[in-house]
């Protein structure tokens, strides 16, 4: 009997120890002042540290801990987490690609009442209209990005004097410099299927062709003319890139570029051009910057489309900091916080910063001012990763079978037609 | 306590265990697979779907036949060779030599290795710009060839008319043989263990006999060493099988989860924490546990036939 009342006395500490152990105390929407921001190793989250700091020198009495994981299988963490009901994090951050299909679960807190609320929010230093990407789910705000990623095109200034304007230009340009004593290739694009990059990279050359996959009535729309002329122009680009071109993401891209293996990387990610700059690379300064190809309307003007997704902060549902977390969005995204971010690796997309006269001697202002005033998101629907599964296989068989493309596009669209079936 | 329960208590432990994190998942595993499971309805009632998931997977899912085609040709492609050289390395390396135990310890290397880490040095060897093998080949006057690329192997595509469908059926491609070749490195050195530890095993006196009757040594390995050694064999062709169908971390290393080399786990992978669509990867699970009982039932029973007389 003793033992039995020793063991019951031992579970009972215990359990005491880890119930008060496990959880700060509850503190309901009012919260209190420690923000905590699940993150990944990037620089967009250095760059979040370095605002981090000084928003504590400016809020005394706040402080934000970062609990910073590496990027293998980050995404995946956050929706289990999220999806599971963790309350450790008050702020997440997370591509917008994903964000659609966490609204939809329930585990993210809208903004509008935090931003609507003027005790909470001076909307007009705020200036929402100067931020051009919003990321909404029926109808209500659950995400303003801290960074915009878009593609460009990059060239090598000392081989090509003037950069493609259309697709074919470019594939002529490619031709033109593959096999050179100057460069190995003549131009590469991230086509590694199984992530989100390859169909983000097939958008923007599907849609200057006026195509889509799915259109602004939730049709599927991907068995087109204009998907059979975007799959054209992979299959005519495919043989000035490299053979392995489906083992390319984007540090297999960045590192082609920084070895000078290829002539034109295009359509490329932003990031690469400061990144670049940070290298040790001889061919660092070589590269020029513009806006990515497109196809020349009837009136001569250049239909350019390039995708965009962001990076970005939200709001855990279950925070119990809401208020405090709300502080620190404001600042993350405001004017002052986007002027600290891209000066430590951020990408800044606000254009009143971007068309500041002040940033005119680099090229990557002007020509990100004209490209996030072209670039679209792709479709936000919460089958979103399972529709870039089907489009992934269908950017591989483009690029690596001989199939017709009808085919191809058939069964893609059959694909996608089943998976949106599946969620109306 | 009663003594004859003694042997109960002894094993309740890893019952507990073995139950809690074996038997209790795969039954829950079989449970979920009957909702449709996404994180839009994950803390919602679960709509029950009943077999739809595994109706889906099978008519559906444009990747499951595929992959779980490409896991069977992996199979062959390397259990086989795996098994015919490891045996051909035994019998080589059960005669005696002057540097016989350097040999054996050098052989033994790649199984020392981490699998991710084996993968990771031959992405890098085999790089078509910058990897070891072609700067090699380019040294010594041959092409480079395109290890990691999805063309298929000359050998096969250039056969006239059947070649291309020869390659997109049965997987004849760089980018796969590659795989495959990772695969066999790291483990023929285990087939070899395995098989010359059964050799180790055989009495020496019915070779001392064959010595005597003049045997050759070809007749020596057909007729005495190969029957011998069948239940050893079949034991290496288990493992080896259950090992190849759980191939992994060698394959994403490689590829990611690229739908031309996509094997059924890295699928499975794909559709749990990629696309987030639990119900259908619980219903996929459970199939991959019956193909694998299926297999390794087979290769029991094949195995299970080869008793020497």
């Amino acid at each position: 009997m003793k033992k039995i009342t020793s063991i019951l006395l031992l579970l009972a500490i215990t359990s005491l120890v880890f119930a008060a152990g496990s959880k700060e105390a509850t503190q309901g929407e009012e919260g209190g002042k420690t923000i905590t921001i699940l993150c990944v190793t990037s620089p967009e989250t250095n760059a979040l540290k370095v605002l981090a700091k000084k928003f504590k020198e400016l809020n005394p009495g706040y402080d934000v801990v970062f609990n910073e994981q590496g990027r293998l299988g980050y995404f995946t963490n956050v929706t289990t987490q999220l999806v599971g009901g963790t309350d450790a994090f008050d702020l997440i951050q997370d591509n917008t690609t994903y964000m659609t299909e966490l609204a939809a679960a329930g585990t993210l807190e809208p903004w509008d009442k935090y931003l609507n609320n003027p005790k909470l929010t001076d909307l007009k230093a705020y200036d929402l209209a100067d931020l051009p990407i919003k990321l909404k789910y029926k109808g209500k705000i659950y995400c303003i990005p801290t960074d915009l990623s878009s593609q460009v095109y990059y060239y090598r200034k000392d081989i090509i004097s003037k950069p493609a304007d259309t697709w074919d230009e470019l594939i002529a340009l490619a031709k033109k410099n593959t096999g050179t004593a100057a460069t190995k290739y003549g131009t590469i694009l991230t086509a590694m299927t199984g992530g989100p990059e390859a169909p983000k990279i097939f958008d923007v050359v599907l849609w200057s062709f006026g195509g889509d996959v799915i259109d602004k009535d939730g049709n599927v729309v991907i068995n087109s003319e204009a998907t059979k002329k975007a799959s054209g122009i992979y299959r005519a680009l495919k043989p000035y890139m490299p053979e392995d071109v489906t083992t390319y993401n984007y540090p297999k891209v960045f590192d082609a570029m920084k070895s000078g293996l290829v002539a034109q990387a295009v359509p490329f990610w932003n990031a690469a051009w400061n990144n670049i700059k940070l290298t040790d690379s001889k061919f660092k300064d070589k590269y020029g910057i513009t806006l990515v190809p497109g196809v020349r309307q009837k009136d001569g003007s250049i239909r350019r489309t390039p995708q965009t997704h962001g990076w970005g902060l939200v709001m855990n549902a279950k925070s119990h900091n809401k208020l405090a977390a709300w502080k620190f969005l404001v600042y993350a995204t405001s004017k002052e916080g986007f002027e600290i971010r891209g000066k430590n690796g951020g990408s800044i997309f606000r254009p009143s910063i971007l068309n500041d006269p002040k940033n005119s001697n680099d090229p990557y202002f002007s020509v990100m001012a004209k490209t996030y005033s072209l670039a679209k998101m792709e479709p936000l629907v919460p089958y979103y990763t399972k529709m870039h599964e089907i489009l992934n296989q269908m950017v591989a068989d483009i690029l690596t079978t001989n199939k017709p493309i009808e085919d191809i596009l058939a069964r893609t669209e059959k694909d996608l037609k089943n998976l949106k079936a599946k969620y109306e | 306590m009663n003594k004859g329960n003694t042997k109960y208590y002894l094993i309740l432990p890893a019952a507990v265990l073995l139950i809690g994190t074996t038997v209790i998942p795969i039954f829950y595993m079989i449970y979920t697979s009957l909702f449709r499971l996404d994180p839009v309805v994950f803390n919602r009632a679960w709509p029950f779907v009943g077999f739809q998931n595994y109706i889906d997977l099978i008519t559906k899912d444009p990747m499951f036949w595929s992959s779980l085609w490409r896991t069977l040709t992996f199979l062959i492609y390397t259990v086989t060779p795996q098994i015919i050289v490891g045996l051909f390395l035994a019998v080589l390396l059960y005669r005696e030599f002057k540097g016989k135990r350097f040999v054996q310890t050098i052989l033994l290397f790649p199984i020392l290795a981490t699998p991710i880490v084996v993968a990771m040095v031959w992405k890098y060897f085999f790089d078509f710009d910058t990897g070891f093998l072609n700067l090699f080949l380019k040294k010594i006057g041959f092409n480079p060839q395109p290890w990691l690329s999805t063309r298929g192997l000359p050998l096969f595509a250039n056969i006239p008319f059947i070649g291309q469908w020869l390659v997109d059926k049965f997987n004849l491609t760089y980018a796969f043989r590659t795989i495959a070749f990772v695969n066999f490195w790291q483990w023929t050195p285990f087939c070899f263990l395995v098989l010359y530890s059964g050799m180790t095993s055989l009495s020496s006196e019915i070779y001392e006999a064959a010595k005597i009757d003049s045997a050759s040594s070809w007749q020596t390995f057909r007729y005495i060493t190969f029957p011998l050694l069948q239940r050893v064999i079949w034991a290496v062709v288990f493992i080896r099988v259950i090992d190849c169908l759980k191939v992994y971390a060698q394959i994403w290393v490689l590829f990611g989860n690229a739908e031309i080399t996509r094997v059924i786990n890295i699928h499975l992978y794909t559709l749990g924490f990629t696309t987030s669509d639990y119900g259908m990867t619980s219903a996929l699970g459970v199939i991959i546990i019956m193909l694998i009982s299926l297999l390794v039932g087979i290769t029991i029973k094949l195995g299970g036939k080869k008793d020497v007389q």
